[in-house]
């Protein structure tokens, strides 16, 4: 019999994890690193697009949307309400900024593509907060009825004005952009192709040219939230109704109010968020939004529920936009980055004993290694699939350290246990 | 000064000053009188325990002194003021807070975060961070609960969790403390700390309401006891003269039956043959090291162990819910080795598992479709192909009687009955329909000991009629008294062999740890 003494612990010694956030001087070496590797890329490939002032500016832009689109997720899941239905709300906001938009000015159609989100928002607070509707479906049927009613609005308003038609709004027009007096010059060190120097001026430039009122509003928006949401008492009440509504309750605050504010909001950034697209397009046109109130769930989840991370995440979104868009040819040498990029992610992944994910990983590189070596494009037909195809690639292989608001999703009745 | 009304027997201090009274106070649910008459004082700077079985009423009691219910009738006296809450918030306010026996924490926030939720300091339209850091950690210096406000409460461990909770209601500013069955889901050593918290409470002259059926506990930290017994304070006890058997009886309201089964039923017969039996758990780990025994007709065979040392592995392994890697099962000659849970339990095993709520019962279906739970392919809960709703209501109304389950109707749902009603109503299912073997795993857990009593009786009874029963429980005296022969489980294996007869619990816990000798170690 052995005297050995006990060296049993109880259940409930819980392992110390230490959080997953990035501390910022290792931020700064990362994304160094990144635009290191960017630039190496570029000069090697010889596809200047890749960190060009345009592709820039035109990223910048495109990521606003999906980044407003996310901010709104953020905004209604941090409260405990999935909002799938950021599609449809931005199909609201689209149409809405053009209704005004046309001959009232931008700015009045932004106010109005806004106030419509909001409304689809309150639809969907009503449906799920007040009827306890399952999250998902009140989502799809307010992305299925959204597209339909401004289609169908589209017919009734805008058929009769100038550059209107059956599926397109006038045209809209501009809101209005800052140039910072040093751009030309960092436009003429962009044309030197210099490695590194030159893709430094090409980022810059891109960031202070015609930069647009819209795009500096989003970076407002963005901050505020994360103010509001992190700082503030209404933030931390938000967010509780999000973790633990039943705690919440307990300590009287109003989980209903929170919930009913954070979806309202959600809409009213997601119409904001499409309004930007309509003002970006100068016209509100059927089937616009193309899905970016999903990539804008996509950027949340990438951002883990955070505004800095997903405001990357839509960045990064964004900058494969514009590449595809600007020249099908740019795409090419996003072969090769992304191939760097996943044999990075495997060497991680292999280390944290991820090994699977590693080897996918790898197997993907290579891939699309050989696809870079064997051709000279992309085939134009896959070009307009890039967003999509990074979407999948960097939720598929960076979620796994993701933690979503506890009480997410589920559908909470005051009083009831949980 | 309004004069305190003598309310129970004796003892009601009539000198002291009385943080709260509670006169008369009567709740009736449809179908259930949950506190008829219910008179308490409690005198200020105090640990006041209430104490009563499962189902007696005193959750009801507390959430009407916190403003979550309102009474029927009666009237709630603070500092010799009637008081009337509608909300929580109204008890807040007249300076009541409630730690509740579930903890509402927020995982994903700080300490900090999840004390001042909901009524947060703020500065120039933020939270004031430095200001509510400030504050809790002065709370934290003045009552000793050592708590660091900027740790996630993901990181906690249970003692610490309920200190937080404690925290959040001294944060708003509460005298009076309620703390429902604050022991359930604390190990010994974080009891102690516990009551040393609140002892520093009351020095510091506030008022603490304990609500628990752990009689040695109650003993222990109270200064004054009421006893509540069927919705009726049915005396007060001073926990300096007073036994813990003597209060148990007060609740229970009879003379208690013992765990003891001594009368000796074992025959020859082996029902169960377990040889060699191995499980390992992902990654190759062994949880289960070639484990062979037999239980007999009429044999009650106890597993002592700490938790986590094989248990639950055994149990599942038995059942057919988790694969083996090795060895045989036999049940009545026949080897289910490969068997399935299903069949296994037609082959007539009955099993009580050890989470109730998870495990045992569909906690929002009625009482009637938890009896048909996994009875479902025999009478009287079926007729031909479908389910015999008339037959199982009937059956249910039977369990509900033979086995004093405490409720309204079998429609109720099961998440309406208490936790030692819930188990009550397994054990009945389980023995029902004549099984062989009995797997019971802590049968009487967070169970009050009127319905222990009944538990016991109920599975003494089965063994008399030939069951055999294989028993696990982190009770030691339960298992003592129960049980005709004890293994003690370390690591897998069995290290140790006792004879009920002659162990004592001191002995038998040493032996768990590893530490002690028992006659006939393996």
């Amino acid at each position: 019999m052995s005297t050995a003494t006990a060296t049993v612990t109880g259940p409930d010694a819980a392992p110390r994890r230490r959080g997953s956030r990035l501390s910022p001087p290792l931020l700064i070496a990362f994304a160094l690193g990144a635009f290191l590797v960017l630039s190496a890329v570029r000069a090697f490939t010889g596809g200047n697009d890749l960190t060009s002032s345009g592709t820039i500016a035109a990223g910048l832009s495109a990521a606003v949307p999906i980044g407003l689109a996310g901010l709104g997720g953020l905004w209604s899941e941090r409260a405990g309400v999935v909002n799938i239905g950021l599609e449809g709300m931005m199909i609201l906001g689209t149409w809405g900024c053009a209704y005004l938009g046309w001959d009232h000015g931008a700015w009045a159609g932004l106010l109005f593509g806004t106030l419509l989100g909001a409304l689809g928002g309150l639809v969907h607070a009503v449906a799920t907060v007040t009827f306890g509707v399952d999250h998902i479906i009140s989502g799809v049927a307010i992305n299925i009825i959204a597209p339909g009613l401004a289609l169908y609005l589209t017919k009734v308003t805008f058929v009769h004005y100038p550059g209107g038609g059956q599926k397109q709004s006038p045209p809209i027009g501009d809101a209005g952009s800052i140039t910072l007096p040093f751009s030309d010059w960092l436009h003429t060190v962009e044309d030197k192709h210099w490695f590194a120097v030159s893709d430094l001026a090409g980022v810059l430039g891109g960031l202070v040219t015609r930069l647009s009122l819209v795009t500096l509003l989003a970076a407002l928006v963005v901050l505020a939230s994360a103010w509001i949401l992190w700082r503030t008492a209404f933030g931390l009440r938000l967010r509780s109704c999000g973790e633990a509504p039943h705690a919440a309750e307990s300590l009287g605050v109003n989980v209903y109010k929170y919930k009913y504010i954070a979806v309202i909001v959600s809409g009213a950034l997601a119409g904001l968020g499409g309004a930007a697209l309509a003002i970006a397009a100068h016209q509100f046109r059927d089937g616009q939004t193309g899905g970016r109130g999903f990539i804008g769930l996509a950027a949340l989840i990438f951002g883990n529920w955070r505004p800095g991370a997903l405001a990357a995440g839509a960045g990064l979104f964004g900058y494969t936009d514009a590449i595809q868009l600007r020249s099908s040819s740019a795409v090419h040498p996003l072969l090769l980055l992304m191939a760097i990029a996943l044999a990075l992610v495997a060497i991680w992944q292999w280390r944290t004993g991820q090994r699977a994910i590693a080897v996918v990983a790898v197997v993907i590189a290579v891939l699309a290694v050989l696809w870079y070596i064997d051709t000279d494009r992309v085939p134009d037909e896959l070009v307009g699939t890039t967003p999509y195809v990074v979407t999948i690639l960097v939720l598929a292989l960076a979620s796994q350290r993701l933690r979503m608001p506890k009480a997410d999703g589920r559908v909470y009745r005051r009083g009831e246990e949980t | 000064m309004p004069q305190p009304v003598q309310p129970v027997t004796a003892g009601t201090p009539a000198t002291s000053e009385l943080a709260i009274e509670v006169l008369g106070i009567t709740k009736r649910f449809p179908g259930v009188v949950a506190n008829a008459d219910v008179n308490i004082a409690v005198r200020r700077g105090t640990v006041h325990a209430i104490v009563g079985e499962n189902g007696a009423g005193k959750s009801t009691l507390m959430k009407m002194l916190y403003g979550m219910q309102r009474p029927d009738e009666g009237e709630i006296r603070i500092d010799g003021k009637p008081v009337s809450f509608s909300s929580p918030s109204d008890a807040i306010a007249a300076g009541v807070g409630m730690v509740h026996q579930h903890f509402m924490l927020a995982d994903n926030f700080t300490v900090l975060e999840n004390i001042v939720l909901g009524s947060e300091p703020t500065a120039r339209g933020a939270l004031d961070f430095g200001a509510a850091r400030r504050r809790i950690t002065e709370l934290s210096r003045t009552y000793g609960l050592g708590l660091n406000p900027d740790v996630l409460v993901e990181h906690l461990g249970v003692g610490d969790r309920q200190r937080v909770e404690i925290a959040k209601v001294l944060y708003r500013g509460a005298r009076l403390l309620i703390l429902d069955e604050p022991t359930a889901v604390l190990v010994p050593h974080e009891v102690e700390e516990l009551f040393q918290n609140l002892r520093e409470l009351k020095n510091e002259g506030l008022t603490i309401l304990f609500i628990s059926h752990k009689l040695d506990e109650v003993i222990s930290v109270a200064d004054d006891i009421t006893v509540i017994r069927r919705g009726r304070t049915v005396g007060t006890a001073n926990p300096h003269s007073t036994t813990p058997r003597q209060l148990a009886e007060l609740m229970v309201g009879s003379e208690l039956p013992s765990p003891e089964t001594r009368s000796d039923t074992v025959s020859d017969r082996t029902v169960l043959s377990v040889r060699g039996l191995t499980v390992t758990a992902e990654g190759g780990r062994t949880v289960l090291d070639d484990l062979s025994f037999d239980i007999h007709a009429g044999e009650i065979f106890g597993i002592a162990g700490v938790e986590g040392n094989g248990q639950s592995e055994l149990v599942e392994a038995l059942m057919g819910i988790r694969p083996i890697a090795a060895g045989t099962v036999t049940l009545n000659a026949r080897d289910i080795t490969a068997t399935s849970t299903r069949n296994r339990r037609l082959a007539g095993i009955g099993y009580i598992p050890e989470d109730r709520q998870r495990q045992g019962l569909l906690l929002e279906a009625p009482l009637w479709e938890n009896r048909v739970l996994g009875h479902s392919d025999s009478a009287p809960n079926i007729k031909g192909p479908l389910i015999d709703r008339a037959g199982a209501r009937r059956d249910t109304e039977r369990i509900v009687a033979e086995f004093d389950v405490r409720t309204p109707g079998i429609d109720v749902p099961a998440l309406a009955l208490s936790g030692g009603n819930q188990q009550k109503l397994i054990v009945g299912r389980e023995l029902s329909g004549e099984p062989v073997l009995l797997i019971a795993s802590q049968p009487t857990r967070g169970v009050d000991v009127g319905a222990q009593a009944a538990i016991w009786d109920h599975v003494r009874r089965a063994r008399a009629s030939g069951l055999a029963v294989l028993l696990i429980s982190a009770d030691l005296e339960e298992l003592i008294g129960m049980s005709d022969s004890i293994r003690v489980i370390l690591r897998g294996a069995f290290v140790a062999e006792a004879d009920p007869a002659t162990i004592t619990a001191e002995d038998l816990g040493a032996a768990m740890t590893g530490a002690g000798t028992v006659s006939g170690a393996a």
